[in-house]
């Protein structure tokens, strides 16, 4: 009971702590790491078709994208 | 008589006089005379002519100019593109116009040197770091509006002798291809996102939510070094290998990959939630929070699962922290608990923590260190702890899509009536990104 109510306590917090504060995609470093690759250079994948929209992009581009939109 | 003809000579002289005169007068005065007027006609109707054939050259000229552009408006459409792709800077085979839709090959080869020691066997092998195995994928991404898109993914790992698999009794295992993802969505900015295929669950991820910049070979996953190894023991005087370090060792990451729908609710303030319908029966959801304050950033997932037939406990409850400063440092918690309905089982519980610190050291790329600690509490049997030690170093070569890196991972097994010999374990090698 007591755990739950930290955790909820927690939770509220940082619902809180979310008024402020910039958005962030969290990106897996298990996953594809993003950036550039050896090959693909600085799109970190290779395009076969379409434009040379990044498949993964950095946190940070992410965020930046999601501020301008 | 005489008189009158002498009046009217006088009068005409007189009047010739005075004609003549003002002739002089006029002419003295510079008024053009005719020959004047027409010579400076003359020399305005040059003119004209001269202007008159500069225009008509303009006209020609501006002319050959259109003709050149209508004739060849194709072509010059076709080199802006040219340029285009090639300020692009990307080998494609095939180009097209329509910016709304990607097609996208990626993969990574992440290989080790794993020296593994039981206490009794000493052997080195060369592995596939499981904790990020080597994979090849394809992706495809359609902006249908410009709130909609459509994707898919489709991705394989491919890799033999995982650093988890390896131990005194299999040191080589056959090379294996396994699906990670076939899987379609759609996204919407305003509504979340909903996954059909096999995927990642919601709760996949959550006991691993890690900013040290070292999860590629150290994570709360710490069986993925070295897991397969034999726990050995010889105090009764016979060698008893009964069990592996992966055995004991469950971070509890959810239900992983699977086949399922999920779905992803758009970010709110940082927030999202998830929840997944998954095969046999298996059910799950997690929430999530991630936000950047300044240079700092905050990372956390709490999640609950409940496994069907997939697993032997009911339900699991697990979460992770992991908060990175401006400054480098970063801390790292997770930990969890499952529920089993079988009498006289206890319920395995773990925590893990882990410091670290990253920074740009060396001009090709970040550098990262870590030191990390956790127990696992009664996972193969009651009264089992295990306890692991571990530290790591990961280098990053930007520029080559590379990261070496170096992980040292002691694991410790007390178990009633037995007595382990520890597992010491080292990992050197390189993931390399496509």
């Amino acid at each position: 009971m007591k755990l739950i109510a930290c955790i909820s306590l927690f939770c509220i917090y940082l619902l809180l702590s979310g008024c402020v504060g910039e958005e962030y995609t969290y990106v897996d470093d298990r996953d594809l790491k993003p950036g550039p690759g050896l090959l693909s250079g600085k799109d970190g994948v290779i395009t076969v078709y379409g434009t040379a929209l990044p498949a993964q992009e950095s946190s940070e581009k992410i965020t930046e994208d999601k501020k301008k939109n | 008589m005489k008189k009158s003809y002498r009046t009217m000579a006088v009068m005409a002289t007189t009047t010739s006089l005075v004609l003549a005169l003002s002739s002089a007068a006029v002419a003295g005065s510079g008024s053009p005379t005719v020959t004047e007027l027409d010579r400076i006609v003359q020399e305005q109707q040059h003119q004209l002519s001269v202007q008159s054939g500069e225009i008509a050259l303009l006209k020609e000229q501006l002319n050959a100019l259109l003709g050149v552009t209508e004739k060849n408006k194709e072509a010059l459409a076709a080199k802006v593109d040219k340029e285009e792709v090639e300020k692009l800077k990307l080998d494609k085979m095939v180009s097209s116009k329509n910016k709304n839709v990607d097609v996208t090959v990626y993969g990574q080869v992440n290989r080790a040197v794993l020296w593994a020691d039981n206490g009794d066997v000493s052997k080195t092998y060369f592995v596939d770091n499981k904790n990020s195995s080597s994979r090849m994928g394809i992706a495809a991404k359609a902006k249908a509006t410009d709130d909609l898109t459509l994707g898919g993914k489709l991705e394989y790992e491919i890799y033999s002798n995982f650093s988890n698999k390896v131990n005194q009794f299999e040191e080589s295992t056959d090379a294996s291809l396994d699906l990670r993802h076939a899987d379609i969505y759609m996204e919407s900015k305003a509504a979340g996102k909903l996954s059909l295929g096999h995927g990642s669950t919601a709760s996949d991820g959550s006991a691993e939510m890690d900013l040290s910049g070292t999860k590629v070979v150290a994570t709360s996953a710490a069986g993925d070094l070295a897991g397969g190894q034999y726990w050995y023991d010889a105090s009764s005087g016979v060698a008893v290998y009964d069990t592996q370090v992966s055995k004991t060792i469950d971070n509890m990451d959810g239900l992983s990959r699977k086949d399922r729908i999920r779905y992803d609710t758009p970010s709110f303030g940082g927030f999202s939630l998830a929840a997944s319908a998954i095969e046999t029966g298996a059910y799950d959801t997690a929430a999530r929070y991630e936000r950047k304050f300044g240079d700092s950033t905050l990372a956390a997932a709490l999640a609950w699962a409940a496994p069907g037939d997939l697993k032997k406990w009911d339900n699991q409850i697990d979460g992770s922290l992991s908060y990175l400063h401006g400054s480098g440092f970063n801390i790292t918690f997770a930990g969890g608990q499952q529920s089993y309905d079988i009498e006289g089982k206890d319920d395995p519980t773990y925590w893990y923590g882990k410091l670290g610190y990253r920074a740009k050291l060396f001009s090709p790329g970040e550098s990262a260190f870590s030191i990390d600690y956790g127990t696992w509490n009664d996972f193969s049997k009651n009264n089992d702890e295990v306890k692991s030690l571990g530290i790591a170093y990961v280098q990053n070569v930007k520029d080559w899509g590379t990261e070496f890196y170096v992980a040292y991972r002691l694991h410790e097994l007390d178990r009633t009536n037995h007595d382990y010999d520890n597992v010491n374990a080292l990992m050197a090698g390189a993931r390399i990104k496509f």
